[in-house]
């Protein structure tokens, strides 16, 4: 595990209060209108927009609030459908609408809320101060574009350069990801390369202008185990450019946080779940959940021990219980946990928790 | 936490297709046009007892007979005609005579084949008057009469075309596609020359020598009809064959042929259903240029086509061309909104926005 | 690739072979061919004042066995079927489609001086059709659910529901001097006094008649291309690659017309091919309602009179632009999406 460097470092980013929720198609079971009503934010939406009658709220992110620090790597982690990618993706508003919407919330960059911005403003900061990785290797890129015109697009679109420039810039990127005969490989498609190769590809993209902020949405579960670590590899190394930067990791796999992280978020039902410095979560987890999640890890050091799997899934969006959302799955549960949600407290220096064992 | 388990069973119980069907009600253009031509579909099935030549009851001389069921001659009312009695003329001679006789007529009294020339009067086609809706057409039968059969086989006859062309369309698509290899390979070969052939063209050779009757047009109209279906269903099952329910279903044993209908063909089916009115709009629309080019239905069979043929011809009578075409309009335009709504229902396509 | 090409090219033959056969068949099979009725003419003629009926009986009745010979030899019925099959491609090899029974002339003659018109309004239709019809898809993808896309999707249905020769009929009832205005003469490429025309008379006289036949054409498949752009548009822009886009800061326009656009016209350039190949052959519905004297027309004319070897000729060369048709599409295909290649 990585050394902490992390003092007293200031803030790149300040997440308030983010609510993303997906207005979906209400089913037999319905979350009653009197939910809605009882939320002013909520009420005032469904008055103003028609698209969203008869549809009920499934709330991806509900009242999501942390702090990016400058030069970081912050890890968030959960299960799928747990509100993780939705929290980055929220970040620079890339939100499908419909049936998504950012409900209420603020994402403060040097003194800006990116989220009252209008669309042209906004796109003076995606690919420059907020740059994305995404899951998908495969479909990401435009299959009809030349990678090498991809690269370029950003690059152009944020700098006053000339395409001669542009191109060496591109091919420069591409020979520091580690593609070989990276000149020649600018004027072919994304489907002459490998998964892995495209991926490195998209980081050369993303990394082309030296964002402020790099968001990695699980950059490499669609790859194969080998490469996985190369690409995580390559995004630290090219990070350093830019001294501020930090990393958004939004992956499931332990193993990539424990190894690449500073800090880790721990989501489950579309609220943060617990908040620590990743030597504290891999030592002393206070959540059941995240509990769950290591204890689902071989631990080299008691090899002998049984590995345990969290009992049952992630219950439907619009089925979470009322109290803690992880209840209907914790083995610690008791009453208390179905009747109220427990606050996200710090229980000890820098580690936060929403559990009412702690509070 | 067992009141969630239950309620998850049961949201997991509700048939896809049942919350297809709740969908497609909820889209009202479709779902209207979907009650409003069922149910003109159906009526027009009794077609004869709202439009008609026949009397549906004639009492006369204190005995009651039911025309519309079977041939009376004219003698046998007391009528001094020829050949079968004319119950419009009927009608006045009992109201003239005020004997007790009665005639219960259709509410519109005109047959779609029947010559009203020894009533009317004056030189074919009549414009439309109170008495005939849409006028009549240059042999001085009843266009509204026409017209109202007419959509009655026109919309039969293109159903049976699509039912036929898809199942047949579905069976040697499924084949190709389940069996693949050389089956697949020989099969596309012939089905492509067979699906090269300028059908239109060929359909005309084919009626413009043998005169076709109604089985016989759904007969040529099917042989040409089914080669599209073939190559989604083929793709289909190509693609579906690979998925891991179906290796599932091949590992535990299950018969080709349990495989094919339990399994895979469900699955296959959704593009082509709802595509299913477009392909009677198409129908229908072949059925009309065929009888626009005097190479569909045998006369003096009522078709909308002909109608517009005989528009043409005459080009001052404009009722002749715009109430077949305004009766085929509104038939189809309600169809392709019951497809639309079936496509909305089944492939709900939503543009969302990066904002 | 080449080889992909010269597969498909060599794969015309035999396809062109079966479907030349087949019609070949069906022509000599049937009763009431070409034969029968002359023979009927003849005696229609010849029996001026005989007696009514008769229509089933020997219909040689009153006509020469010689006679009958030496027409059962002039169409080659006094051959077996194979053979005149063989006698036809052998020539066809020659590049000799044989001479029509009704114009006396060569049927490539005939064809050939057809064709100018038909490919004059086709061409002119098919290509407006692209012009408006593309952008009005993406336009409405772009739009979607705006009060322009209703509307617009009225008009779209509307389309969908009238089929191109019959909105030609109404119009030339409402505006081809029948019932109501005389703004449009009622078909025909030009006017018969078309030479006597000063130059500007000649050009408002030609787009007079062009007007109404190419609006039909366009009719025709205005719906189904609109809708087709306008999906293909609203798919691609839901793709991921979408997203990547936005990420990198682009404009909203930039993302649709640099990156969705051409991944969208893919499925729409591909059935480029096909359509110009349907649209050089003419349409036998739009040329007869606007008695266009077209391919279209020919092919109809010569099949109500029996004129074999045209009908044949017209089969093989709009079978012949099917099948090229067919491989343009290929070819377009591969220009226009990176991923294929062909094998």
């Amino acid at each position: 595990m990585r050394q902490k460097t992390r003092m007293e470092k200031k803030k790149l980013f300040e997440i308030k209060n983010i609510r993303t929720y997906f207005f979906v198609e209400a089913t037999d079971k319905q979350i009653s209108d009197d939910n809605i009503k009882q939320d002013p934010r909520l009420k005032e939406l469904y008055e103003s927009d028609k698209y969203l009658k008869g549809k009920v709220p499934a709330k991806a992110v509900d009242d999501v609030s942390f702090n990016i620090y400058e030069g970081e790597v912050l890890g968030i982690v959960g299960e799928s459908g747990s509100g993780k990618s939705v929290t980055a993706y929220s970040i620079t508003r890339l939100i499908p609408d419909p049936p998504g919407k950012i409900v209420s919330g603020e994402v403060i960059y040097k003194g800006k809320d990116l989220l009252k911005l209008s669309f042209d403003e906004m796109k003076e900061y995606r690919g420059k101060e907020i740059a994305m990785i995404f899951q998908e290797p495969m479909t990401s890129l435009n299959p009809v574009m030349k990678i090498g015109d991809q690269i370029m697009e950003v690059i152009l679109n944020h700098e006053d350069i000339n395409k001669e420039d542009a191109f060496k810039k591109a091919t420069k990127m591409l020979e520091l990801v580690g593609i070989p005969s990276p000149e020649k490989r600018m004027k072919d498609y994304p489907h002459q390369f490998s998964g892995g190769m495209r991926q490195r590809v998209m980081i050369a993209m993303a990394l082309s202008c030296h964002p402020a902020l790099l968001i990695a949405d699980e950059p490499t579960t669609a790859l194969d185990v080998t490469i996985q670590a190369q690409i995580i590899e390559l995004m630290l190394k090219l990070k350093k450019e830019r001294e501020e930067a930090a990393i958004l990791l939004i992956t499931h796999n332990l193993g990539v946080v424990a190894e690449t992280c500073d800090r880790v978020i721990v989501m489950y039902g579309g609220k943060i779940q617990e908040i620590a410095d990743v030597n504290a979560l891999f030592e002393s987890p206070f959540h059941p959940y995240t509990e769950g999640l290591l204890s689902s890890l071989p631990n080299p050091d008691k090899p002998k021990t049984k590995l345990r799997a969290i009992p049952g899934i992630i219950p439907h969006i619009l089925e979470l219980p009322k109290g803690c959302k992880f209840a209907t799955r914790c083995e610690k549960v008791f009453e208390k946990c179905w009747e109220t949600e427990p606050d996200l407290i710090e229980k000890e220096d820098k580690h936060f928790v929403r559990c009412h064992l702690f509070s | 936490m067992s009141e969630n388990n239950s309620n998850t069973e049961k949201t997991a119980s509700v048939s896809i297709l049942r919350k297809r069907w709740k969908k497609f009600k909820t889209i009202k253009r479709g779902y209207y046009s979907f009650l409003l031509i069922l149910f003109l579909y159906i009526l027009s099935f009794l077609l004869p007892l709202f439009i008609g030549r026949d009397a549906l009851i004639v009492k006369y001389n204190g005995e009651y007979s039911f025309p519309i069921f079977k041939y009376y001659s004219a003698e046998s009312f007391g009528q001094e005609l020829q050949g079968e009695a004319n119950y419009r003329l009927l009608k006045k001679q009992y109201q003239e005579e005020d004997k007790g006789n009665w005639v219960l007529l259709p509410l519109y009294p005109f047959g779609p084949n029947e010559n009203l020339l020894d009533e009317m009067g004056g030189n074919p086609p009549h414009p439309p008057s109170a008495q005939h809706w849409c006028g009549t057409d240059d042999r001085g039968r009843d266009v509204f009469a026409r017209l109202a059969h007419g959509f009655n086989i026109g919309l039969s006859f293109s159903i049976i075309v699509t039912l036929l062309t898809y199942v047949i369309g579905i069976a040697i698509g499924a084949i190709l596609g389940f069996y693949g290899g050389k089956i697949d390979i020989f099969g596309l070969r012939l089905i492509e020359i067979w699906g090269t052939l300028p059908f239109l063209f060929v359909i005309i050779i084919i009626s413009s020598i043998i005169q076709p009757n109604f089985l016989l047009l759904i007969f040529i109209l099917t042989l040409f009809g089914w080669i599209g279906i073939v190559y989604y269903i083929r793709g289909e099952f190509y693609r579906e064959k690979a998925r891991d329910y179906v290796s599932a279903a091949v590992s535990m044993g299950a018969k080709n042929s349990k495989i094919i209908f339990s399994h895979i063909l469900p699955n296959s089916l959704t593009p082509v259903i709802s595509f299913a009115p477009f392909a009677i709009v198409a129908n229908i629309f072949s059925l009309v240029s065929l009888d626009f080019l005097g190479f569909g239905l045998p006369p003096p069979t009522p078709s909308w086509g002909q109608l517009m043929q005989q528009g043409l011809s005459n080009i001052d009578n404009w009722w002749l061309i715009v109430t077949p075409l305004v009766a085929m309009f509104f038939t189809l335009l309600t169809i392709v909104f019951i497809g639309e709504a079936i496509r909305e229902a089944f492939d709900p396509k939503i543009y969302s926005r990066l904002r | 690739m080449t080889s992909y090409f010269i597969r498909r090219f060599l794969l015309i033959i035999p396809t062109f072979f079966g479907i030349t056969l087949i019609t070949f068949l069906i022509l000599q099979i049937v009763p009431g061919g070409p034969l029968e009725m002359e023979i009927m003419k003849i005696r229609m003629g010849g029996n001026k004042g005989g007696t009514e009926s008769g229509s089933g009986g020997n219909s040689t009745q009153n006509i020469p066995q010689s006679a009958v010979e030496e027409l059962t030899k002039f169409y080659g019925f006094d051959k077996p079927i194979q053979e005149r099959y063989v006698i036809w491609v052998t020539n066809l090899l020659k590049l000799d489609l044989g001479k029509s029974y009704v114009y006396a002339e060569p049927v490539s003659d005939v064809i050939v001086s057809r064709f100018p018109v038909s490919i004059y309004f086709g061409l002119i239709g098919f290509i407006l059709t692209y012009l408006i019809c593309v952008p009005l898809g993406v336009y409405k993808a772009v739009k979607n659910g705006s009060t322009f896309d209703f509307i617009s999707s009225a008009l779209v249905f509307i389309g969908y529901a009238i089929p191109g020769f019959a909105f030609g009929a109404l119009m030339l009832v409402l505006l081809g001097g029948g019932s109501f205005f005389d703004v449009f003469p009622l078909g025909g490429f030009r006017s018969s006094d078309f030479e006597s025309l000063s130059f500007f008379g000649k050009i408002a006289d030609q787009i007079n008649h062009t007007i109404l036949p190419v609006v039909s054409y366009l009719i025709g498949s205005f719906a189904t291309l609109t809708i087709l752009t306008k999906n293909s548009v609203i798919e691609n822009l839901s793709q991921d690659y979408i997203r990547t886009a936005f990420s990198k800061g682009l404009s909203e326009k930039r993302v649709i017309f640099g990156h969705a656009l051409r991944n969208s016209l893919i499925p729409i350039s591909t059935g480029l091919g096909h359509a110009i190949s349907l649209v050089l052959a003419g349409s036998v519905l739009i040329e007869k309602v606007f008695n266009i004297n077209g391919i279209g027309l020919l092919s109809f004319d010569s099949i109500v009179q029996r004129d074999y070897p045209v009908v044949m000729g017209i089969l093989v060369i709009s079978t012949l632009l099917l099948l090229v048709g067919n491989i343009i599409s290929d070819i377009i295909y591969a220009l226009v999406d990176p991923r294929i290649r062909f094998k």
